[in-house]
């Protein structure tokens, strides 16, 4: 996948991808998030560290993820949960984005005689 | 492969020289990733110099970093933003409306008791308590004034001026349509307690959410 391309798409979801990986897990910290999104992407979708912290800054300001900070290997790691108001939104961001896909991929699926 | 002390060093004074990261928080958060992608590139065999290199590069270099910075900044502001309208609406929910109703009471039994002059007074100088407030936190927690904290106080020290501002502005505008206004303003006030009452109350909640969020802290916890 063309890399400019990823990342202006990946730019609208990112916020529903973090919190759909922190639904499945207790918590998480940003390296972790960027290795989880390769990892179940064989690699095609890349989230750089310019677009995760100010996504994760930004659901922490709005209340809908929490932190904690763990002392690993000498240094400071912050980690990152869900809050009950974020487990909520997640579920209503994870429905919308899903029933906007579907629409999209009507759409694309279009053939041309129509 | 766990970088040593040194190593983890060196890599903090990259992120406070190169990319001039001066906020605690954030810098121990970006620490830990450029700690960890260079030990991951380590573990693939290359040398420690080499692979913070490449790690520099993923994270964005110089111009990535202060993208990260200023968004930052951006949302602890908005976040004390929010929690500062949360401690004001709480004012007027429940219970606390019971302690709002009765401040209210006891100021609408004592202005009208007030002659015109103590109560334009009053008004004055309660639309200075939220800089004395101000006053008073900043030598009662020398300590906040670091790092993050420097954002809440500057939060602090606009939105503490609101009070006098609007004070200066009323008082101004009055002035430019009488040349009498004081003593009108002061009639006004004795003559409906009710406003004077509202005034009072409104910038006494404005004061005491000062308070509240004086003691909010906005930094992380360590576990």
């Amino acid at each position: 996948m063309n890399t400019s391309n990823n990342s202006s798409l990946l730019k609208g979801s990112l916020s529903v991808i973090i919190l759909r990986l922190l639904e499945d897990r207790d918590k998480m910290y940003g390296y972790e998030i960027t290795q989880k999104v390769k990892e179940l992407t064989a690699g095609e979708m890349t989230i750089t560290e310019g677009a995760l912290y100010p996504a994760l800054h930004k659901l922490e300001a709005e209340g809908l993820l929490t932190t904690e900070t763990q002392i690993v290997d000498g240094r400071a790691r912050k980690y990152y949960s869900l809050t009950k108001t974020g487990h909520t939104e997640a579920a209503g961001r994870i429905a919308d984005l899903t029933a906007f896909l579907e629409n999209l991929n009507l759409v694309l699926k279009l053939k041309p005689s129509l | 492969m766990s970088l040593s002390n040194k190593q983890i060093t060196a890599l903090r004074h990259d992120l406070i020289g190169l990319a001039s990261i001066t906020y605690d928080d954030l810098l121990a958060e970006l620490v830990d990733h450029y700690a960890t992608l260079t030990e991951q590139k380590m573990a693939a065999g290359q040398s420690f110099d080499e692979a913070s290199k490449w790690a520099w590069f993923e994270l964005g270099g110089g111009i990535g970093l202060d993208h990260i910075q200023k968004d930052y900044e951006k949302s602890i502001v908005r976040q004390v933003r929010i929690q500062h309208r949360a401690i004001l609406k709480s004012y007027f929910r429940w219970p606390t409306i019971l302690s709002t109703t009765l401040l209210c009471l006891l100021l609408f039994i004592l202005v009208p008791l007030l002659p015109p002059n103590t109560v334009a007074t009053s008004i004055f100088y309660l639309a200075l308590s939220p800089l004395v407030l101000l006053v008073w936190g900043y030598f009662k927690s020398v300590d906040q004034r670091i790092s993050t904290g420097k954002l809440v106080w500057q939060y602090f020290q606009n939105q503490g001026m609101i009070p006098i501002n609007l004070l200066q502005i009323s008082l101004n505008l009055t002035n430019a349509f009488s040349e009498k206004s004081s003593h009108t303003i002061r009639n006004f006030l004795q003559t409906y307690p009710i406003v004077s009452v509202l005034i009072c109350l409104l910038t006494l909640l404005y004061s005491l959410s000062f308070v509240q969020l004086f003691y909010k802290k906005f930094y992380y916890k360590l576990a």
